[in-house]
């Protein structure tokens, strides 16, 4: 701000002044005729007071301010309440704040606000001890805190906002101060930003934080790179200042690797070097974790910190089979080729992003939708799309739509499409969904049987049919048995399902029986699905005659409440299946699952010999002339876009790959085991086809190489890169990409900026509370890709961490806003440094003459002056 | 005290109802005139006054006098209500809270209408304090990388409008976050409060998370889109592969919003002379990019210049510091000198080789300064010791060859006849290359030692070099651990010290038994640890931003800035300003190991782009809601108005 212009005037408006000399000259002219008959004194003084009078009243409506030097002064005391300012810290506020308060009440002119802050301002406060109230907060509940502060942050210092806070309470007519009492460790905001828009001065008071006892882990350092299967060290930072004892843990993938022995913590800082290996794995957790510390560590939220370690190596694979023993071949098969395998069940399938990314590509082998959750379905689709993975579907008579894959994300990675066969024989299926509509049912469980029945019906061909029962107590058709050509009617009276009441599976049951009975169908299929457990009845009779009447019954229990045994003695007598469906958002899987397996012909089990339908140089050196038949496979159709390699001698498609996002799927819809795939089990060429499958769907190995400079503050990362080609120079003409994906799979892209040769750069916010995975590809004109990837654990806030005030920032504050460093109490109120205006308006005082001028006018003209005046 | 008067008004100076007192001493004199007194009058008035006759009416004299009194007591009224200052009580009513924001930022400074967009932008605002009326208040910010509060919240419109005639503009990029900011730290009412943001559009949108988000933000769009030709990236640096190699870029972006292309010719200096020129030739959106490839040891100033009349000329020039190379200082210390390793040595660009024998017993050696890991500085960049185990380790990297016992920090392992050897496969890996830089492209294939010493590694220490059965012969010793795990990653700060401590690379292999292949390769191993100790040395001093914060200095100027002192950096190249150069303008500091000069430039595509104005939609409440005359000042111009005609009255004795 310009520095005030002492007794200076001001005039807001002058133009109006323009109007007084019209004015005046009225009074001129109307005076001239003069008919009241005043002596020329009396018309003179008279004259002149009517035109002072009008001079006035135009003066004032000009706005006219005299600026004065401003004797009133506003002190702000910004005071730091973050995190780090420990107990011994808060009481030097508290006794300072009481001295400066005391002081300030003695100075009347001086007027002091207490503002608290910490990672955001709080709300201003007029007592001290209003502001004394904030300290320690962090450590209190969030709910009290609300009421108090607002829900002040306390896990961050940002002196740049409570600095920009102080300034605005100042109003421009008094003479500014600051006092900033803080330690000075920003961890938020831009501070010089905020200096260099500062004319205020700003007197610093240093807190002197960080006496409390304390011990943090403040490091863990470990190459982020290693080679698979080499031993490589890794050395953690113990800060402190105190001495101390205790037990630092070292874990590799929640599996502690230290031993629990006590060391000993000195002050400053320790470092302490374990020894870890990479074995087969691709990306490695190491947490330290100190602990057993007593009353010698204050904070026990920094005790712990992670980092990551990406092993280099052979190719990672995980196969997922049910029946994973049946995989041993192919597992061999690939290990022959220096390819690393795990085999798990689905159920041991990760659902964890980073336990996902350690593989280099995945094979679901005849898994079914249902036996992966909802959670575990995405996490493929993510790793393949947003993270290059490769994912391999082998086919089974639980693969592709016979596993459930439709309407679900394996269906959209899957390069081909489950179909009916039903077009081979023209056979129809009639089909009933039973619903349970009680009131248990309402919310997603609702929305979700809506979304199964929904996609039961697009999933049947027109020659087939379907009703839709709805039973709480009692029952009706929500869509009575009839041709699916009625689709969309269909669709629409199913979405007006509710929920409410009890839960009376029996009489809906029969007359679904009743109504298949009378279909003329050849197939004929129930699918019941309740949340409760029904009132009773003879179901397992009931079950028993539809199974005697052709008629299956497949039973899905919702949620962990059903009579999960009759239900699957249902399906047992039912000669249907039984699902447990805890989380209602797997229904919809089952029961397109349960479509498809009720129309029972996408599987072709019949010997064929696979041919060439697209050659790929992926399957090079393979002589498919020799292979010998395969057994069966799904029927499937190609989607348009994908590459179909290789068909069955009757057309079907057997091997189909495309690009997915970042990675690739592909589908081979035969097996790799013994029930369609046995004589290939023995085929020379098995493991080299297999590996090159897996090699080419496989997350690609980088050319080139990346080295990454990153910095991270305030929740804000920068990432620099320099990207060089394999002669080790810069990659020419590149362009790069990073894709930060988060624990939940949230996805964000942004793109680098080029910065200089090699050099690019971008900056990003980083996901709080959660780890995330960063994924750098660079592409050059040339078709050169360089690629690199890398996890950022979540971290304690930079808050929490062992530092001593920094004196350094403080001294400059007040250096660079002309206040004062350390000053006393007493110095603070003094007048020192640039003063403030204070601009007086003047037409209250015009008016008031004008008055006065007024009633003496009145009274000359009415009194006269006696003086000059003959007889009146 | 509130005046109910139920058209929503208050008295803001109810104190002042005491010069209604005024109207007392009106009533008096009009009673006293009026009142019924005795006074001598000649026979003639007197018997016009009892004769009958035309007698003029009491009540045609009466109601002048009322009047009179009346029109006496309006005025003073309309006065004394002026003075009271009513006010509305009604939301529409209330005085405004205006915070006006003007760009100041370096796109501003681009020519129009006779002047500059800042120009503008001023005229603009002045529009909007022209709106203000009594009793409101306006602020004044000028915004660019950093935002300025140039007049707080003041009712008086004479010192806003000097405020705001007083920015000046900057070379700066607009933060448009900062400047909401900064207003938004002065708005006490968010709800009512209007923010006026002057600007030509010209800036980052993309990361400005505030844009269009901030909906009590009026935003006033100045300045018609031009074409301009801009300088959008100007870096050099030193090349990975060759010592003495540099690679600059250049990049220049042409935007308009006609179709017409633009034409430029683009020059490259360095240290005032002509490398090239580029006729350029864009199309509207078109980027033009350059990599520059040369070698010269010699650093300096480059300058980068586009030979152009367009609208803004601060993107037309721009500058980048090479810093020079210096000669890598290698101290050979051997009993026996070895001329096949002083050749090596000699035979690399920029080395430098001095050579030593040991000490006699008694003197101390020039080297032994103990082995100060942490930073203390070194007389020669490499020390050789062939043959020689020094029983202190000096600063700065050190490279024992065939040392005859243990040394310091290593130890010798078992002999092995007839070794063939193998790059050691490391446990760490750089970047995407799994081998080490010392040992790229070392060939060992038809390498055979008769008699091979080996080492034994410490758990800290890395092979480089082994025998095929896994015994090491070459040893990368690290002083620190974290020197070990720094190839290509950025360290934080404690560890950033510790590049300083240089690592030991102990070597068994004789250089003197004239294993021919052996020869092949070692000239390439002392040529690979030679560029391995310096890669991170003076590679890069990245040309930075207007704006950027930088040893806690907002950078604002273009131009290349030579630090004299700790605290002072001074402009070397003043950009035509009228400043005279500074009478040194050698770069750098008198201490050579200080920091280098720092390049400054626009180079911000977002800027340059002054067609950008012609897509950005403006704001529906860019125009000023019109501001209320307070009543006080309606109530004076009501009193002016009456008292002419209370006089005109009187003196036409309409009024007596």
């Amino acid at each position: 701000m310009p520095q005030p212009i002492f007794s200076a005037w001001l005039w807001n408006e002058p133009r109006w002044l323009w109007l007084l000399p019209p004015a005046l000259l009225v009074i001129l002219w109307i005076q001239k005729t003069n008919l009241p008959g005043f002596s020329s004194p009396r018309r003179l003084v008279s004259l002149v007071l009517r035109c002072g009078i009008i001079a006035l009243l135009i003066l004032a409506a000009t706005r006219p301010a005299r600026v004065l030097p401003s004797t009133h002064r506003m002190t702000v005391f910004a005071v730091d309440v973050s995190d780090s300012i420990d107990a011994p810290a808060q009481s030097f506020v508290r006794d300072f704040l009481r001295q400066a308060s005391s002081t300030a009440a003695r100075e009347l002119a001086n007027q002091a606000v207490y503002l608290p802050f910490a990672a955001t301002a709080g709300r201003p406060q007029q007592e001290w001890t209003d502001v004394v109230s904030f300290l320690g907060g962090g450590a209190a509940a969030a709910a009290d805190r609300e009421a108090i502060d607002g829900g002040l942050d306390y896990q961050a210092t940002n002196l740049e906002t409570a600095l920009l806070a102080a300034r605005a309470l100042i109003p421009t007519s008094h003479v500014p101060r600051i006092v900033l009492v803080s330690d000075g460790n920003a961890t938020q905001g831009n501070l010089e930003a905020a200096l260099q828009s500062n004319h205020i001065p700003i007197d610093v008071v240093p807190v002197p934080s960080g006496q409390s006892p304390e011990v943090m882990v403040s490091a863990i350092d470990a190459p982020p790179k290693v080679r698979a299967g080499e031993s490589f060290e890794v050395e953690v930072v113990v800060d402190a200042n105190t001495d101390a004892e205790g037990v630092l843990d070292l874990y590799q993938d929640d599996v502690l690797v230290s031993d629990p022995v006590l060391r000993q913590i000195q002050t400053g800082e320790n470092r302490f070097v374990f020894t870890c290996s990479a074995d087969d794995q691709k990306h490695i957790t190491l947490s330290a974790r100190m602990r057993g510390l007593g009353t010698r560590d204050t904070r026990l939220d920094n005790n712990q910190i992670s980092t990551s370690v990406r092993a280099t190596g052979k190719l990672q694979t995980l196969l997922i089979d049910p029946d994973f023993e049946s995989l041993n071949p192919l597992r061999w098969a690939l290990e022959s080729q220096e390819i690393s395998v795990q085999i798990r069940p689905p159920q041991a399938a990760p659902d964890q992003l980073t336990d996902l990314q350690a593989f280099d590509c995945v094979v679901l082998s005849n898994v079914s939708a249902t036996e992966l959750t909802v959670r575990q379905i995405a996490l493929l689709a993510s790793y393949v799309e947003d993270l290059g993975g490769g994912l391999v579907m082998l086919g089974g008579d639980q693969a592709f739509g016979l596993g459930g894959y439709s309407n679900t994300p394996l269906e959209e990675l899957s390069p081909v499409r489950s179909k009916f066969e039903k077009d081979r024989d023209d056979s129809g299926l009639a089909m009933v969904l039973v619903l349970d509509r009680s009131g248990s049912m309402g919310g997603q469980r609702m929305a979700m049987a809506k979304e199964a029945a929904i996609a039961a019906t697009e999933l049947l061909e027109s020659r087939d049919m379907l009703g839709v029962l709805a039973f709480d107590t009692e029952f009706y058709w929500v869509s009575p048995l009839q041709s699916v050509q009625q689709r969309s009617d269909m669709i629409r009276r199913i979405s007006t399902l509710t929920a409410g009441g009890g839960t009376n599976m029996y009489p809906a049951m029969r007359a679904a029986f009743v109504a298949l009975q009378r279909a003329d169908s050849p197939r004929k299929h129930c699918i019941l699905l309740t949340d409760g457990i029904s009132e009773a009845g003879d179901f397992l009779g009931l079950a028993a005659e539809m199974a005697q009447r052709q008629i299956t019954v497949t039973a899905v229990a919702m949620g962990n409440e059903p009579d999960q045994g009759l239900l699957e003695d249902i399906a047992r007598v039912g000669q249907g299946r039984f699902y447990a469906c805890p989380d209602p958002q797997s229904v919809p899987q089952v029961f397109a699952k349960e479509t498809m397996e009720a129309g029972q012909s996408s599987l072709l089990e019949e010997p064929f010999l696979p041919e060439w339908k697209q050659r790929s140089d992926v399957l090079s050196g393979i002589d498919l002339e020799l292979a010998p038949f395969l057994l069966g496979q799904v029927a499937t159709t190609a989607k348009p876009t994908s590459d179909w390699i290789l068909s069955s001698d009757t057309g079907e498609p057997l091997l189909v790959w495309w690009r997915y996002g970042l990675g690739k799927t592909v589908a081979f819809t035969s097996d790799a085991k013994a029930r369609w795939g046995v004589e290939w089990l023995d085929w020379s060429d098995f493991p080299t086809f297999w590996a090159q499958i897996i090699r080419h769907a496989a997350r690609r190995q980088t050319a080139g190489g990346l080295d990454w400079f990153f910095e991270q503050s305030a929740g804000s990362g920068h990432l620099q890169v320099d990207v060089y080609d394999d002669s080790g120079g810069f990659m020419p003409d590149s362009q790069g990409a990073l894709r930060v994906v988060d624990a939940d799979l949230n996805t964000a892209n942004y793109l680098f900026q080029p910065l200089g040769p090699g050099r690019h750069q971008t900056r990003f916010p980083i996901p709080q509370d959660t780890d995330c995975l960063l994924e750098v590809e660079f592409r050059s004109a040339g078709g050169a890709i360089a690629s690199d990837s890398r996890r950022l654990m979540r971290r304690y806030p930079e808050e929490w961490k062992i530092r001593p005030p920094d004196y350094q920032t403080l001294r400059r504050i007040a250096d660079q806003s002309g206040g004062r460093y350390a000053p006393s109490v007493a110095e603070i109120f003094t007048i020192a440094g640039p003063s403030a205006a204070q601009p007086f308006s003047l037409w209250p005082a015009l008016l008031m003459i004008a008055i006065c001028c007024f009633v003496v006018d009145v009274g000359v003209r009415r009194m006269g002056l006696a003086k000059f005046d003959g007889i009146s | 005290m509130v005046f109910d008067s139920g058209i929503d008004l208050f008295l803001a100076s109810p104190e002042r109802w005491l010069w209604s007192l005024a109207v007392l001493p009106i009533i008096g004199f009009y009673l006293i005139r009026t009142r019924t007194r005795r006074v001598r009058v000649s026979q003639l008035s007197f018997w016009s006054e009892i004769l009958p006759g035309p007698r003029k009416g009491v009540w045609g004299r009466l109601p002048k006098r009322w009047l009179s009194l009346f029109a006496q007591l309006l005025i003073l009224g309309l006065i004394i209500g002026a003075l009271l200052e009513p006010r509305s009580q009604s939301a529409g009513r209330q005085p405004r809270q205006v915070i006006v924001v003007v760009d100041n930022s370096a796109s501003m400074q681009s020519r129009a209408g006779g002047g500059n967009r800042l120009r503008l932008a001023v005229q603009r605002a002045e529009e909007i304090l022209n709106s203000l009326k009594e009793e409101d208040r306006v602020a004044i910010i000028a915004a660019a990388q950093t935002a300025e509060i140039v007049c707080g919240f003041t009712e008086f419109v004479t010192i806003a409008r000097d405020s705001l005639r007083a920015i000046q503009p900057t070379a700066m990029p607009l933060d448009y976050d900062q400047a909401l900011k900064v207003a938004g730290s002065l708005s006490r009412e968010p709800q009512s409060d209007e923010i006026f943001f002057i600007t030509d559009g010209c800036f980052d949108r993309e990361h400005a998370t505030q844009w269009q988000a901030s909906k009590s933000v009026s935003v006033s769009i100045v300045g018609t889109p031009q074409p301009n030709l801009a300088i959008t990236r100007f870096q050099t640096r030193r090349d990975p592969l060759e010592p003495a190699g540099y690679q600059t870029s250049v990049e220049v972006a042409a935007f308009s919003s006609e179709s017409f292309p633009l034409s430029a010719r683009l020059r490259i200096e360095r240290e005032g002379s002509l490398v090239d020129v580029f006729p350029l030739r864009l199309s509207p959106g078109e980027t033009w990019r350059k990599e520059l490839a040369g070698i010269s040891a010699a650093g300096g100033v480059w300058r980068a210049a586009l030979e152009i009349e367009d609208a803004l000329s601060l993107d037309n020039h721009a500058f980048a510091v090479l810093p020079p190379r210096s000669t890598r200082r290698v101290l050979l210390v051997s009993d026996q000198p070895s001329s096949y390793l002083l050749q090596a040595f000699e035979a690399l660009p920029l080395v430098e080789v001095t050579t030593t024998t040991i000490p006699q017993a008694g003197t101390e050696a020039a080297w032994e300064v103990g082995d100060a890991g942490d930073g203390q500085e070194s007389t020669f960049d490499l020390t050789v010791f062939h043959r020689v185990v020094p029983a202190i380790l000096p600063p700065g990297s050190v490279l024992v060859i065939d040392p005859a016992e243990d040394g310091c920090c290593w130890r010798l392992g078992r002999s092995v006849a007839d070794a063939r050897l193998q790059t050691a496969r490391s446990r760490v890996t750089w970047s995407g290359d799994e081998t080490h830089p010392v040992v790229r492209n070392v060939n060992f294939g038809d390498l055979v030692f008769p008699v091979l010493s080996t080492l034994q590694a410490d758990w800290r220490a890395t092979p480089l070099i082994e025998t095929l059965d896994g015994q090491p012969t070459v040893l990368l010793v690290p002083r620190n651990l974290d020197v070990l795990q720094a190839g290509g990653e950025r360290v934080r700060g404690r560890q950033a010290e510790r590049l300083t401590a240089r690592p030991v690379i102990v070597w068994t292999m004789p250089i003197g038994q004239g294993v021919l292949p052996f020869r092949t390769a070692f000239p390439l191993l002392i040529a690979n640890i030679v560029d391995w100790i310096s890669r991170d040395d003076q590679a890069w001093q990245p040309a930075i931003a207007t704006g950027t914060v930088f040893s806690g200095k907002v950078w604002s100027e273009i131009g290349v800035f030579a630090q004299r002192s700790e605290s002072e950096m001074q402009n070397a190249f003043p950009l035509g300003s009228a400043r005279q150069p500074v009478a040194d303008r050698r770069l750098g500091s008198a201490n050579p190991a200080a920091s280098p000069s720092v390049a400054v430039n626009l180079t911000n595509a977002s800027e340059s782009n002054l067609a950008a104005a012609k897509s950005i939609p403006t704001n529906a409440r860019s125009e000023p809601r019109p501001g209320f005359r307070p009543l006080w000042w309606i109530l004076i111009w009501c009193g002016v108005g009456l008292l002419l005609l209370e006089w005109y009255c009187f003196q036409r004795r309409i009024v007596s």
